[in-house]
């Protein structure tokens, strides 16, 4: 890869440019979101022109897409490093809370304005939902199996989770004013739902 | 890199088809023998998947699953 061709700087040169776009396009919707961020303004926190915004992606829409597409390779990235077969699945958790606390800003913006993307987002962010349910569902599935915890449906168990984190973030201002949500609940929230779903332990059968 | 058939990251020996990192595709998509496995097979293997982990209704279950493969490598001859 040490060829210095005209064409190969081109070729790293343009991709540097996509690169920075997409970088400053996420920042400018973690601030205020997808629907309000316009491309000029892209642009302008890039410092390209407006035009070579729409040589690296042909519309918004594809941009707001791609923008979605790169958190999401992010979190599956970071959930599938946790690798091992064997994870339990309080750590499969953590870390699903890691990462959602890393990107709250635009993890927020994108739940209160799904329903009003275009069509595009909706497979980027089943996409994402797709590698955390796969995760979280062979973690529970062992733990089941082990007798850690009990017994429920999995879309049960995802979709309560998932309900419980969400509605933290969506409504930040309630619960961490001026704060990440999860930086500051995370743990209770974590802490709740494995004592909802555990089975009970030997000490805490015989205080009863 | 990433299942060209799911798009699934590959990133240990085991998550290739039959832990063979030379198959560019992941264990689920393949049969025990290693072959990938047919277009409809992994169509209704992701469907059922998204169902049984999220709860989605069937028919979007099926269009998701639909929309993902088709910006799938593995199966981009398809329409
Ligand atoms: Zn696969």
């Amino acid at each position: 890869m040490s060829s210095h061709s005209p064409e190969s700087q081109r070729a790293a040169q343009k991709a540097e440019t996509r690169r920075r776009i997409l970088e400053h396009a996420r920042r400018l919707c973690a601030r205020r979101g997808f629907a309000r961020t316009r491309t000029v303004d892209v642009a302008k926190a890039a410092r390209v022109s407006h035009g070579s915004v729409f040589v690296h992606f042909p519309s918004r829409e594809a941009l707001m897409a791609a923008v979605v597409g790169e958190m999401a390779r992010e979190i599956t990235d970071a959930l599938h490093a946790l690798g091992s077969q064997d994870a339990p699945l309080r750590e499969v958790l953590a870390k699903h809370l890691d990462c959602l606390a890393d990107r709250e800003d635009e993890l927020r913006w994108l739940l209160l304005e799904a329903p009003l993307l275009p069509k595009g987002f909706d497979a980027e962010w089943v996409g994402v939902q797709s590698a955390v349910a796969h995760h979280i569902a062979e973690a529970a599935a062992r733990d089941m199996a082990a007798g850690r915890i009990r017994e429920i449906p999995l879309h049960l168990l995802f979709n309560t989770w998932i309900g419980l984190v969400h509605h933290y973030v969506i409504h930040r201002e309630l619960f961490a004013p001026g704060r990440s949500a999860l930086k500051t609940h995370g743990r209770e929230l974590l802490d709740h739902f494995m004592g909802l779903i555990s089975t009970p332990t030997p000490k805490s059968r015989s205080k009863r | 890199m990433n299942c060209t058939s799911c798009g699934m990251p590959l990133r240990t020996p085991e998550d290739h088809a039959s832990g063979d990192v030379t198959k560019e595709y992941c264990r689920h998509c393949a049969h025990p023998d290693g072959q990938l496995k047919s277009y409809d097979e992994v169509l209704a293997g992701m469907t059922a998947f998204l169902q049984r982990t999220q709860g989605l209704d069937p028919g979007v279950a099926r269009r998701t699953a639909t929309a993902t493969m088709a910006k799938m490598p593995a199966w981009s001859g398809r329409a």
